[in-house]
């Protein structure tokens, strides 16, 4: 995937606009803006957040 | 949860407890400490320890028996260290032997200490440097009680009058006390007259009178140990009115507890000239000491390793951890706790049988009810074992048969990992045993995750479906299996399949090769046995290798939890030996075949097959309902169809590097086309203009995400990728978690 897919929502058609997203893991809460459906709230997440940013605060819970 | 239950798994581990040497020496010292400084030639600061136990360092040292010398491990690996050799050496290789002064404020409580000998003293100078009011009562002229007879007495009370001069306190000399009245204003009185010297009475504890030292049956240099620690119970009794006993050291029971010395070279003792050791010769004797503490766990197993977190630490970071309220608190112990094989190898090779897999077990369980876990780490092998003891799982008697004496419990993986191992397997035990089948899982998963709700409910299945069976004997193949059930079921009688095989044509897999045993099997030596006998049987030069109970590294399924750890832990064990391996567990083989060291099933063996390769994850499952629907049609000519998921017939091509990253990542092709089922239908998913998809797949656990392109009837997967944390979508409140 191209870090610069310009993507839209399947259901609505829409491009996407950051927006702030709200994640759980752990007991614990972050927000953070990320890529959503301005209609519906459909949120993406990129690769490279899941397996950069997100992966590095679950490693940091997982090991407290 | 307890701290008492937290504790009860360790509570006998002595590791960082004092050496048996320190626990023989009047004064408690820490000797090791000491060694490791003058080792290091650091003569100053290992003064300043010894100086703090001993108190009068010359005195003590002159009044020394060296009791220590009984005790040090090092007395049969070239013979004990030669404490009081180096007590002196340290003593006079000291350049900066000032007295330690702590700025404490005067206190207003007043102590009479009755006699200036060391004792006596011992008591004062504690007191005083605490900020107590001191007045020391001595009937002679000077200080040093029955020292004074000594030859070297003058080098001893210039030492005790250093010693004394950081701190003020009242000393009268020719001054004796004839009766307790006149000590009526005093808030404590220690009474400290020496051997036949006169105690007011008091040759107890009484009320603010506190008997020490000869006068009490102490040996000189127990008596200035005595001083020291009845300061500690005069202070205990001025704060609280009562006291914890200082007549006698604190209780050496640990004292021996120590393993046996196993590794240590033989350097011999560094013989003490006649003018003591000069630096060199004290840092060499310095250095013999074994510095003696358990580690036998720590230093064997790369988990505990790699956490250097005693026993005794797992369990204060347990309990506590027990105690975090997210978001408020946080853990401290997470990673450790889902990292353990749970292979008891830590508590088979400790002395005081130390349980730190069954404490991190236990922890697991209290996580999980808690909700405090990090559920990535085993859903999968949650979900794989729901599939094998729910779909997968068949009990039958044998064909034609109501009920069966014998009946074969494979378990989940033998049929999943290589189907031919399980079929051929059968039709052994049904023509010459007659048995039953009960294809199904054990439950090990569960009770690796913590999961005991899960597991009774699998265990009772298997209750029922046994005693449907008519209690038959269990012939089992995997030895998890076998713990397990033996632990849950023990009205079971269980027997090993490969104590019941015979090889019926000899074509060895290897010339010859190590048979590497499950680490279940650790107390099974019958099997063990049986195991090496097939394999010869089958012309393999069986070397005489014994891993020890070690685990492959697929125990306890930490794999997630520390991919780093797990690759370490599967390198070292596949390194063990050099031959290739004959392994009887199939967790076993695929943790070894995945690493590319050449090893075979037994039951390749036995069977005269080709090691296979390692299925994927997918290819397991389907591996299960094959082999079951195999089985159910050629032996009860009776039909099984799996249950078909509605996303079960969407195409899917991988692209390079999926299907690795995948098993990984421990993600099921199940889950991949989950998220294309989901775009399908909800439209759940993002497009680009030139056709690609993302799809995703919401897990209980992981959230998927899938990126592919529909190429005519199929989906070209170029991505797969997931992430534990979960996003609120639509609102505060409409959590997908």
């Amino acid at each position: 995937m191209d870090n610069n897919t310009e993507w839209k929502c399947m259901k609505c058609g829409e491009r996407l606009v950051p927006r702030k997203v709200v994640f759980d893991y752990m007991g614990r809460s972050f927000s953070e803006d990320f890529p959503c459906c301005p209609k519906c709230g459909l949120v993406l997440v990129p690769p490279e957040m899941a397996e950069g940013r997100m992966a590095d605060v679950e490693q940091m819970l997982e090991d407290k | 949860m307890q701290q008492e239950q937290a504790y009860a798994f360790t509570s006998k581990c002595f590791t960082g407890d004092m050496a048996p040497c320190s626990y023989a020496c009047p004064f408690r010292m820490d000797i090791r400490s000491v060694l490791v400084k003058a080792a290091k030639g650091r003569w100053n600061s290992a003064y300043r320890e010894m100086r703090t136990a001993l108190v009068f360092p010359a005195a003590a040292t002159a009044l020394c028996g060296e009791y220590c010398a009984g005790s040090c491990l090092r007395k049969e690996h070239g013979g004990a260290l030669s404490m009081l050799a180096l007590e002196r050496a340290i003593a006079a290789l000291a350049k900066d032997k000032t007295p330690q002064n702590y700025a404490i404020p005067p206190k207003d409580e007043k102590i009479a200490v009755i006699g200036a000998g060391p004792a006596g003293l011992s008591c004062a100078l504690s007191l005083a440097q605490k900020g107590f009011r001191v007045t020391v009562f001595e009937k002679e002229s000077d200080i040093g009680g029955a020292l004074r007879k000594r030859a070297d007495f003058a080098v001893l009370r210039e030492d005790m009058l250093l010693q004394l001069s950081v701190c003020v306190f009242d000393l009268r000399l020719s001054s004796q006390i004839k009766n307790a009245a006149e000590l009526e204003g005093f808030d404590a009185v220690y009474i400290a007259t020496g051997a036949g010297g006169e105690s007011f009475g008091f040759n107890e504890q009484s009320g603010k009178f506190f008997p020490g030292g000869e006068l009490s049956g102490a040996s000189p240099a127990e008596g200035i140990a005595m001083g020291a620690r009845a300061s500690l119970a005069i202070e205990q009794y001025l704060q609280t009115g009562s006291y914890t006993r200082y007549l006698e050291p604190p209780h050496g029971e640990r004292c021996g507890r120590y393993v046996p010395v196993t590794a240590a070279d033989e350097r011999e003792k560094i013989p003490c000239p006649d003018g003591g050791y000069s630096a060199d010769e004290a840092k060499a004797e310095a250095g013999r000491c074994l510095q003696c503490d358990c580690t036998l766990c720590m230093s064997a197993c790369e988990m505990l390793k790699k956490h250097k977190k005693t026993p005794l630490k797992i369990s204060t970071d347990v309990h506590m951890d027990s105690l975090v309220r997210p978001p408020f608190t946080t853990c401290s112990i997470t990673r450790q706790t889902y990292s353990c094989n749970d292979c008891g190898y830590c508590s088979s090779i400790c002395p005081e049988d130390t349980d730190i897999g069954g404490l991190l077990r236990f922890s697991r369980a209290d996580r999980l009810k808690g909700g405090r876990y990090p559920a990535a780490f085993h859903d999968y092998w949650l979900r794989e074992m729901d599939f094998a003891a729910g779909q997968a799982a068949f009990f039958s008697p044998p064909p034609e048969k109501d009920s069966c004496e014998y009946a074969f419990f494979p378990g989940c993986r033998l049929g999943a990992s290589v189907p031919e191992h399980l079929l051929r397997s059968y039709e052994y035990l049904l023509e010459e045993y007659s048995a039953g089948l009960m294809l199904g899982c054990c439950g090990a998963p569960a009770w690796w995750a913590g999961d005991d709700e899960r597991f009774e409910a699998n265990i009772g299945r298997i209750r029922l479906g046994w005693e449907a069976l008519g209690r038959p004997k269990l012939i089992y193949a995997c030895e998890s299996c076998k713990k397990t059930l033996s632990a849950a079921l023990p009205e079971i009688e269980l027997i090993s399949l490969y104590s019941l095989l015979e090889v019926k044509e000899k074509a060895p897999l290897f010339e010859s090769a190590a048979v590497f045993d499950p680490c279940s099997a650790r107390e099974d030596g019958e099997t063990k046995a049986a195991v090496r006998s097939l394999a010869a049987a089958s012309g393999i030069a069986v070397s005489d290798f014994d891993n020890g109970g070690r685990c492959c590294g697929y125990g306890g399924q930490m794999r997630l939890a520390d991919p780093k750890l797990y690759s370490e832990i599967t390198e070292n064990r596949a390194g063990m030996a050099a031959e290739p391996y004959i392994v009887w567990c199939s967790n076993c083989r695929e943790v070894f075949a995945a690493r590319g060291k050449p090893c075979a099933h037994i039951l390749d063996a036995v069977f005269s097959l080709e090691p296979g390769r390692v299925p994927t994850l997918s290819e397991k499952k389907e591996n299960l309902i094959a082999v079951k629907k195999e089985l159910m049609k050629k032996y009860w000519n009776a039909s099984f169809e799996a249950e078909k998921a509605p996303w079960q017939d969407i195409k899917v091509s991988l692209g390079e590097g999926v299907q690795d990253k995948m098993e990984e990542l421990l993600l099921s092709l199940d889950e991949v086309k989950q998220a294309i089922y989901a775009a399908e239908t909800e439209k759940t998913a993002f497009v680009s203009d030139s056709g690609e998809m993302l799809c995703r797949h919401i897990g209980k656990a992981v959230v998927v995400w899938v990126n592919c392109a529909k190429r005519g009837d199929e989906y070209a997967v170029s991505n797969v990728y997931c992430h534990r944390m979960h996003f609120r979508e639509g609102g505060a409140e409409d959590s997908n978690g």
